[in-house]
């Protein structure tokens, strides 16, 4: 045995490979997305891990009276008048106007981080004797997750399958057998050393994850009880999340150990390391795959139960994918399960030791897949905002289409956009397109000209939007800027007729308020902001994160209002932004030099230099007269 | 050369592990089937039971009186429903799926089927008319390329007509169905990757280069590897179709593709049958593709296992490569983009390939088959390469 494990190790060099395969570990542990650690968790770390401070651990009387008294204060926060009427009659003062705003939106954020507390409150207040409150994201990803180990997969076959293969492939098995202790003895030995190595590669896989979950969002309160993390809410067992990770690395060993015993016995009868290994995989992906959504992924005794593990912990899952009902996975079946691997390891190691010691055996090759796809068969695996009001040069609303000399966009009486020649009248139907319903508001839902070129924009709130340039000297169309997405649910996706999910989308929904382009730059006004992107490189910059309240666009600036109605002027070149000191404005126009804006306070229009200097009332200006010319 | 293929492919099939394989794989695809028609079919039988009958009744030539029992029928149901007078009892008499509601679900989805199909030729008239405007106004502006553009679409659409009314359910689920895919490319791997590799590793190779038949037989041992593909394909893809065909009485083979409303605006103008051979062979093709990356780098080492695990990356990376990234050259490239090859025929797309307008279809297809010339071409190559390293 000290021999085999000399060869394996120092030879064959098993140490270098199980430290790649630790590498490889931490590489997919970081680059993998983890689906049961709640990202509201890290969004809102500062707040949530403050609250934390205070809440971590059993519910008390005190901890009930902090979340009603910070519930109670984020409700007041929320409740602050920001309406403008207050401060446009001298109420209140701008300072003050400011102040209130800012306490509201402080209370928004409040409220969303406090969001996560309160669902913990609701799980803790079900079963406050075993629900604590903890920061639960760091356990969750080491002990909650359900994806299959690959990377401990891979290492056991590259490991173990050679230790027997190649004494055959290699002709060195003739000389073995003719030695006194080359038959069951040295396979025992063997399987010993893969039984250890198989125990080795577990335990420093998962320390991999240990260490990078400590260190990434930290392990803390590792003696409360395991029902405090989500997934195990409903765990039959009463141990401490310390107790489930152990038990969960115990999981792993045994897995390990389980697969290596199946891949050892594989390569005895099968002598080729290629059968071994497809067999070997076969055994643990098929049921991996069919029973994707089953229990029956846990209690068939294969490897497979036992290399996730979770789901032992666990204690439920639905008796069809999609189901309501639950069926739970008892300690006793556990043991059961436990039980009859043990027996079936046993019965490896037996069939191993009788094929690696040359005695015929009767057990056609062939018997082994046969008994897996049986195994398979016997389970049943059939059960398997509207646009806001938006001022400037670019402006949504149909009446005020941007036009060039020539032309402009309309809607004719059907409500297709169109192009209408000023000198021959003539209306052209914008977009050619024989599949597409014209009349479809949602087609060119906005429009902005530049020179010949109409950039057109096509909006279906809640997945897609793009915006398309169409050349209107012979009607060519390019596409030069698309966002797709989906709602923030998982999605149940098709591969070869097998149900799998695609990861969150995080993405929230961004309604395109207006746009405009210029040197194959795109600003955008978004749900979410305001951006730049650049058509040529893709690059994306973010302007304003929050939704401008009103907005215009120059060749050389970008003009908008804050939620507490001040003007902010960002510079393209210098990509600087600056509050200008005009006030508080209604509305605002903007031409190159400067802005045409509507004072909040008096309602009456002033000019303004583009850097906010010079504030010169304009008597009698009218808004309508103004557009017209610039239409013009 | 070919007792050569013949025993090559005797070679490849005398694996009892392959054999058990194939038979088993086999029969869990009639399972999968079958599990997937009970998952619809068995849950609702009393349904599914009228549904068959019902369209096997009014299938066929359009017929004024099929037409009109079904528009009748589907009014009385109507009719009931809307004055809420039914009973929520099972098995009522008079009705064809045990219930009033039942029977108005069914004869709606007829109805509409019915119509949706009627009309066509006129949906597609109006559609070939529309392309006929649109290239003119085109050729007005001197846009050539979206001129051609629409005089393809014009063309595509043109004189199209459904003489029938069949049940299209089985078919579109038929046309859905991919295990067997999976079990296809679980198959091929173990069977390709000793197909060069095994030589060497029983010291074979040494007496077969000395053979005067030794550049013959890696181009005999590669055409093997391609009829092995397609034997096994073929087995897959038509137990798919007989099982389909019993199961979902699936009928209406002689009807035009773009009868199943999944490809109602197919560009495709051929008959459901002619579409099963096409996706069949687009299948196949893919499989040859896969097949021989497999064969190449089974040519390339000594060793068994390193030309199924780089196959087995190989495959697994293009499938998820298929799945998850939507980049028009990597689909052009990636010949799995062929196993689910019915989203290439559904709608109108081409590609301007120098301003001119190509069908995006027939860009993996022709990078497929570029694909498939250039491995097995480097794999006879790469096995004879072998041949005069050796003799150097």
């Amino acid at each position: 045995m000290k021999y085999e494990l000399y060869k394996l190790f120092v030879k064959r060099r098993a140490w270098l490979l199980i430290l790649i395969f630790m590498a490889l570990r931490l590489i997919t542990v970081f680059l993998q997305p983890n689906y049961v650690m709640d990202y509201r968790m890290e969004m809102y770390h500062d707040t949530y891990m403050e609250h934390m401070k205070v809440l971590e651990g059993k519910l008390n009387d005190d901890k009930a009276a902090y979340i009603a008294e910070q519930n109670r204060k984020i409700n007041e926060l929320l409740k602050q008048d920001t309406s403008v009427e207050a401060y446009v009659s001298g109420e209140i003062t701008e300072e003050e106007f400011n102040e209130r705003y800012r306490q509201r939106n402080t209370g928004y954020q409040q409220q969303d981080a406090f969001e996560v507390i309160n669902e913990q409150y609701q799980n803790v207040l079900q079963d406050p004797e075993h629900v604590y409150f903890i920061y639960s994201n760091g356990w969750t990803g080491l002990i909650g997750n359900e994806d299959l180990d690959f990377v401990l997969l891979i290492l056991l076959m590259l490991l173990i399958v050679p230790m027997i293969c190649n004494e055959f492939s290699t002709d060195m098995y003739s000389i073995l057998r003719t030695t006194p202790n080359g038959g069951t003895r040295l396979f025992v030995s063997k399987f010993a050393v893969g039984m250890i190595t198989a125990v080795l590669s577990a335990v420093l896989l998962f320390a991999v994850e240990v260490i990078y979950f400590a260190a990434a969002c930290g392990l803390p309160g590792g003696t409360f009880p395991l029902q405090s993390l989500a997934p195990f809410a409903n765990s039959p067992y009463q141990i401490s999340i310390y107790g489930a990770a152990a038990l969960t690395l115990a999981n792993h060993c045994f897995g390990a150990m389980f697969m290596a015993a199946l891949l050892m016995c594989l390569s005895a009868l099968f002598r080729r390391s290629l059968s071994a290994i497809f067999i070997g995989t076969t055994c643990v992906l098929l049921p991996f795959i069919l029973f994707s959504e089953s229990i029956m992924k846990y209690v068939f005794p294969t490897p497979l139960g036992f290399l996730l593990s979770c789901g032992f912990l666990k204690g439920y899952f639905p008796v069809t994918p999609f189901s309501s009902q639950f069926v739970t996975i008892t300690p006793k079946q556990y043991i059961s399960t436990v039980c009859i691997s043990l027996g079936l390891m046993l019965m490896l190691l037996l069939i191993g030791m009788i094929a690696f010691g040359g005695k015929k055996i009767r057990i056609k090759k062939t018997l082994a897949p046969v008994l897996c796809i049986t195994f398979v068969f016997l389970t049943g695996c059939s059960n398997k905002s509207p646009a806001p009001d938006f001022s400037g040069f670019v402006y949504d609303k149909w009446s005020y289409q941007p036009v060039n000399e020539e032309f402009s966009v309309v809607r004719d009486e059907n409500n297709v956009a169109c192009i209408s020649y000023t000198k021959s009248g003539e209306l052209v139907p914008l977009i050619h397109d024989c599949f597409t319903d014209q009349t479809d508001l949602n087609l060119a839902s906005m429009t902005f000209v530049d020179g010949e070129t109409v950039y057109y924009l096509n909006q279906y709130q809640n997945y897609h939007y793009e915006i398309i340039a169409l050349d209107t000297r012979d009607f060519s169309e390019r596409s030069v800027h698309e966002v797709e997405w989906s709602d923030n649910t998982e999605e149940m996706d098709m591969l070869f007729g097998l149900g799998f999910y695609l990861p969150k989308k995080m993405q929230q929904d961004e309604v395109v308020d207006s746009f405009f382009v210029h040197d194959d730059q795109l600003f955008l006004s978004k749900s979410n902001g305001i951006y730049w992107y650049d058509l040529n490189s893709d690059r994306q910059i973010c302007i304003y994160d929050k939704k401008a309240d009103d907005l215009a666009f120059t060749c050389s600036a970008v003009y908008y209002t804050d939620e507490t109605l001040d003007v902010y002027r960002y510079d393209i070149k210098t990509r600087s932004a600056a509050k200008l000191p005009i006030g508080k404005t209604e509305r605002f126009y903007a031409v190159e030099n400067g802005l045409y804006c509507k004072d909040l306070l008096d309602g009456e229009f002033y000019f303004v230099n583009a850097d906010g200097s010079q504030k010169e009332r304009i008597p009698n200006f009218s808004e309508e007269h103004f557009l017209e010319e610039n239409e013009a | 050369m070919r007792r050569i293929i013949f025993f090559e492919l005797k070679k490849l099939f005398r694996n009892r592990l392959i054999l058990v394989m194939l038979v088993l794989l086999s029969i869990l695809n009639i399972y999968h089937i079958y599990s997937e028609y009970a998952r619809y079919v068995e849950k609702e039988k009393s349904y599914y039971d009228a549904y068959f009958n019902v369209y096997e009744d009014v299938s066929g030539e359009w017929d004024t009186d099929k037409i009109k029992f079904v528009v009748a029928e589907y009014e009385k149901a109507k009719a009931i429903v809307d004055a809420g007078t039914f009973s929520t009892e099972p098995d009522q008499p008079g009705t064809y799926t045990g219930y009033i509601f039942g029977d108005y679900g069914l004869f709606e989805k007829i109805k509409t089927e019915m119509d949706t199909l009627y009309h066509y030729d006129d949906t597609m008239a109006e559609l070939a008319q529309k392309a006929a405007d649109n290239a003119a106004f085109y050729q007005q502006k001197g846009n050539t390329y979206l001129m051609k553009v629409n005089q393809k679409i014009e063309k595509a659409y043109q004189n199209r007509n459904v003489s029938a009314f069949y049940d299209t359910f089985g078919l579109t689920e038929y046309f859905k169905y991919d295990f067997s895919t999976l079990l296809i490319l679980i198959l091929l791997i173990p069977l390709l990757s000793p197909l060069f590799a095994k030589e060497h590793e029983i010291e074979m190779y040494g007496l077969l280069k000395i053979t005067p038949n030794f550049r013959k037989m890696s181009v005999c041992k590669v055409l093997a590897g391609a009829i092995a593909i397609c034997l096994v394909g073929i087995v897959f893809l038509l137990e798919d179709l007989l099982t389909f065909t019993y199961l979902y009485h699936i009928s209406g083979f002689s009807q035009p593709i773009y009868t199943l409303s999944a490809f109602f605006y197919s560009t495709l103008n051929v008959s459901i049958i002619s579409y099963i051979v096409l996706n069949a062979a687009l299948k196949l093709l893919g499989f040859l593709v896969l097949g021989g990356v497999c064969m190449f780098v089974s040519s390339l080492v000594k060793n068994e296992i390193l030309p199924f695990c780089a196959s087995f990356a190989v495959t697994l990376i293009l499938v998820l490569t298929d799945a998850f990234i939507e980049h028009d050259l990597v689909s052009v490239l990636n010949p799995v983009t062929l196993f689910s090859n019915g989203k290439l025929f559904r709608e109108f797309q081409v590609t301007s390939i120098f301003e001119t307008p190509v069908y995006t279809f027939s860009l993996p297809i022709a990078a497929a088959v570029l694909e498939l010339i250039l491995l097995y071409t480097l794999t006879i190559f790469t096995s004879c390469a072998t041949k005069r390293r050796q003799r150097g």
